[in-house]
């Protein structure tokens, strides 16, 4: 018989995936969740509850060995009140809980946002946090508590995943869609030679249960091994969708000033993106999106602590195979002519496949941690293959014909 | 000279979320079987709890009777250390009254009713004013000449301590700590830092009038070493860094930690004429006799005078030692506010 396994924040685009994960591992499932999960899961059990509310969490978390703590407001929120309410409190609930339920491992997702713009990449564990916003202070202050909590005999392992693309979550892609759809030009800062790293969901949720399989606390950042600059990867989506598009520069100088005194109002991206949509229309957005990425260049040096975790890294970028690849209804949005991929973007599944809930899909059989070597290889072929099984409904090609569906949330 | 007969197993602790409640909470965690906080609001409770099993809280205020029922239940034998207090009020010095003397009163009650061994109370300079020249320290035996609505609320505290000890209610030991400074600071000290980072931190006059400080690391060894004595019974110590620092040092000390942990930080230092600082305690007297109280115009007012104390009766009754000076002291404070994203 598996662990059993309290997934906080089950019901959310990411806590369904690792619920179905770990049920897929053989694992018992509980979902601690406001929201009801979108479907039943057999295995699963649902209790409904808020990390504010210390007796439900704390019914919970009885007779759990792992918590896999997901729960947070995302940076959208915009309320510092509930960053602190559900991002810190309700993680010092949880970690109370936890403990006093002799619960024997907590792997909590924190957030690259505690880097802030580091002053060098690509950052590691050790790298200095400095985060900008409300948002990335309180994941830290999470992160701070996390560590009291091992101090007090605890066992935390901390994730710090990059912004999260999905199924169905294209996270700050959505916005670009968009235009790319429309055949209307997107724009980079300067040559747009800044670097953006991802991860995806399904890799993400495979580094959480490794990490809730290996004793003793750490730290990991967590994102794609491969990832190209972002010139490179709004080329790519631009090519593949053949809308018209085009990747143009934006002047260093102007841009960059505009997007300071975002910073300076304490205004994160994402926000910045809707404000300017609200006041200025839409014309502004498809420069703002790009800027704001191009100024949040920060990319996480994950190789190593994936592979202390175990993590087959090759399903970051390559997905593993195509039996994985076909299961997941993932497409490559495009590569170099040196066929490393350099950015996926993830498709609503087929309607064939089932639906959304397709996103839940098990993976057929985990690497070992033995395999991680061989998994670190270049993963020229499986791109290629990949590439040829590319069902698009969400990237722009398919999005222009799905009615513009956007994702609604912005990664973490 | 100290000694450890008076640890006890179970120690309550009033104004846990505070500055100093969170540093001492943090130091009686890992050594006693519980730790029995007060604090104000719910969300500071699972924030403490993380720090071990053996922290328990109460969440509710120290004014209200049936609260501070529930902090001493099933409490006997234990140490209290009384830190609850107001030392900046939202707008009225009423406040000050009721929590510091108010709710001072209320905890002596109810642990002398549950059986208290030792009661040491958190008190402060301002129940002393200024000293009346520059090379002047307070002692033990230096005269209550308290400094407007807070230092006359800390003076009333001690007293109504003094005399519980006196009555034979309880074993009782008074630590008068001056400025604050260390982990788990208030907002403000972090307003405090990020103005002397800019170069806008104001010094009336040449800043050489002296200032004790307290870094709360020390502190806690103080109140410790105050719990553990015996000679300390009935007693009221000084508890300070090693020696006052002129107020320009501790300008400075701040400048130098903010460099140590690598921030960029102006040199440049303004200057105000003493008479602003003077005019700014006139004004704040004028306004809490009314029962006005503006923080701004009452640190400025203070910010002029010499409070500095003399430690040796706590080095030699409490077995205190001050172990962390002013640039370490202040480096800590630097680290932890960037440890948890503060901006400064």
């Amino acid at each position: 018989m598996g662990r059993s396994i309290l997934v906080t924040g089950g019901s959310g685009y990411f806590g369904e995936i690792l619920a179905g994960d770990a049920v897929a591992n053989g694992d018992r499932v509980r979902i601690f969740d406001v929201n009801t999960p979108a479907a039943t899961t057999p295995g699963v059990e649902y209790v409904h509850g808020d990390v504010r509310d210390r007796e439900v969490l704390r019914a919970a978390c009885d007779g759990v060995d792992v918590v896999l703590h997901n729960v947070a407001q995302v940076p959208l929120a915009r309320d510092r009140e509930l960053f602190r309410s559900v991002n810190v409190v309700g993680t010092a609930n949880l970690l109370v809980a936890a403990r006093d339920a002799g619960v024997s491992k907590v792997v909590h997702t924190s957030s690259s946002a505690v880097f802030g713009i580091p002053e060098a990449n690509p950052v590691t564990e050790e790298t200095p946090c400095r985060p900008l916003e409300a948002y990335g202070r309180a994941k830290l202050e999470a992160e701070v508590l996390c560590r009291e909590a091992v101090d007090s005999g605890l066992d935390v392992t901390i994730i710090r995943p990059r912004t999260i693309l999905g199924h169905g979550r294209l996270g700050i892609f959505g916005v670009l869609f968009e235009f790319v759809a429309d055949g209307a030009p997107v724009y980079v800062l300067g040559s747009g030679d800044n670097r953006y790293q991802f991860v995806h969901a399904a890799d993400l949720a495979d580094a959480c249960l490794r990490a809730a399989g290996r004793p003793g606390p750490a730290v990991y950042n967590v994102g794609t091994t491969e990832f190209g600059t972002m010139r490179e990867t709004l080329e790519a989506l631009v090519d593949h969708a053949g809308t018209g598009s085009e990747v143009r520069s934006l002047p260093v100088g102007p841009a960059a000033a505009a997007m300071r005194g975002a910073i300076t109002s304490r205004v994160v991206w994402g926000t910045t993106v809707e404000r300017i949509t609200t006041v200025c229309g839409s014309a502004l957005v498809r420069i703002a999106c790009p800027i704001s990425l191009a100024t949040a260049s920060t990319a996480d040096r994950s190789r190593a602590p994936l592979a202390r975790l175990g993590v087959p890294t090759q399903t970051s970028t390559a997905l593993g195979g195509p039996a994985t690849t076909s299961s997941r209804s993932y497409a490559m949005l495009g590569c170099t002519s040196s066929t490393r991929l350099r950015f996926v973007a993830i498709t609503q599944p087929p309607a064939a496949e089932g639906g959304n809930q397709s996103t839940c899909a098990p993976r057929a059989s985990p690497l070992p941690a033995s395999a991680l070597d061989a998994s670190l290889a270049d993963s020229a072929d499986t791109t290629r293959s990949a590439q040829a099984s590319c069902r698009c409904a969400a990237c722009p090609r398919g999005f222009a014909r799905a009615g513009r569906r956007r994702s609604d949330a912005f990664g973490r | 000279m100290s000694s450890n007969s008076h640890a006890a197993s179970v120690a309550v602790v009033t104004g846990a979320g505070g500055w100093l409640g969170q540093n001492l909470v943090r130091a009686l965690a890992p050594r006693r079987e519980r730790v029995r906080c007060l604090v104000h609001t719910p969300d500071e409770a699972p924030l403490l709890e993380v720090v071990g099993p053996s922290v328990e809280t109460v969440v509710g205020d120290v004014r209200d009777p049936a609260t501070v029922d529930r902090l001493f239940d099933t409490v006997d034998a234990a140490t209290v250390f009384n830190s609850a207090g107001v030392i900046h009020p939202e707008g009225r010095t009423r406040d000050l009254f009721d929590v510091n003397v108010g709710g001072t009163q209320l905890v002596l009650d109810r642990a002398r009713r549950a059986g208290v061994t030792r009661f040491v109370h958190v008190s402060s300079n301002s129940p002393f004013g200024a000293n009346a020249a520059p090379d002047d320290r307070f002692t033990e035996d230096s005269p209550y000449n308290p400094y407007l609505a807070y230092g006359q609320s800390k003076m009333e505290a001690e007293q109504l301590v003094q005399r519980s000890h006196d009555r034979g209610d309880l074993a009782t030991v008074i630590i008068r700590a001056p400025w604050f400074y260390g982990p788990f600071q208030p907002e403000r000290q972090t307003r405090f830092f990020a103005t002397v980072r800019r170069g806008m931190f104001p010094i009336p006059g040449p800043g050489t009038n002296r200032r004790s400080l307290a870094y709360t690391g020390n502190l806690v060894q103080g109140l410790l070493g105050a719990e553990a004595s015996d000679a300390a019974a009935g007693g009221a110590y000084w508890v300070a860094d090693a020696e006052p620092y002129e107020l320009r040092e501790v300008v400075q000390g701040v400048r130098d930690a903010l460099e140590a942990e690598g921030l960029p930080v102006s040199q440049r230092q303004p200057r105000l004429p003493a008479v602003v600082g003077t005019a700014a305690a006139a004004l704040d007297r004028v306004l809490q006799d009314r029962g006005v109280y503006l923080q701004a115009l009452h640190v400025l007012g203070e910010i002029k005078d010499t409070i500095a104390c003399d430690i040796s009766k706590a080095r030699a009754d409490l077995g205190y030692e001050p172990a962390t000076g002013l640039v370490d002291g202040m480096r800590a404070s630097v680290r932890w506010c960037l440890e948890r994203g503060e901006r400064i």
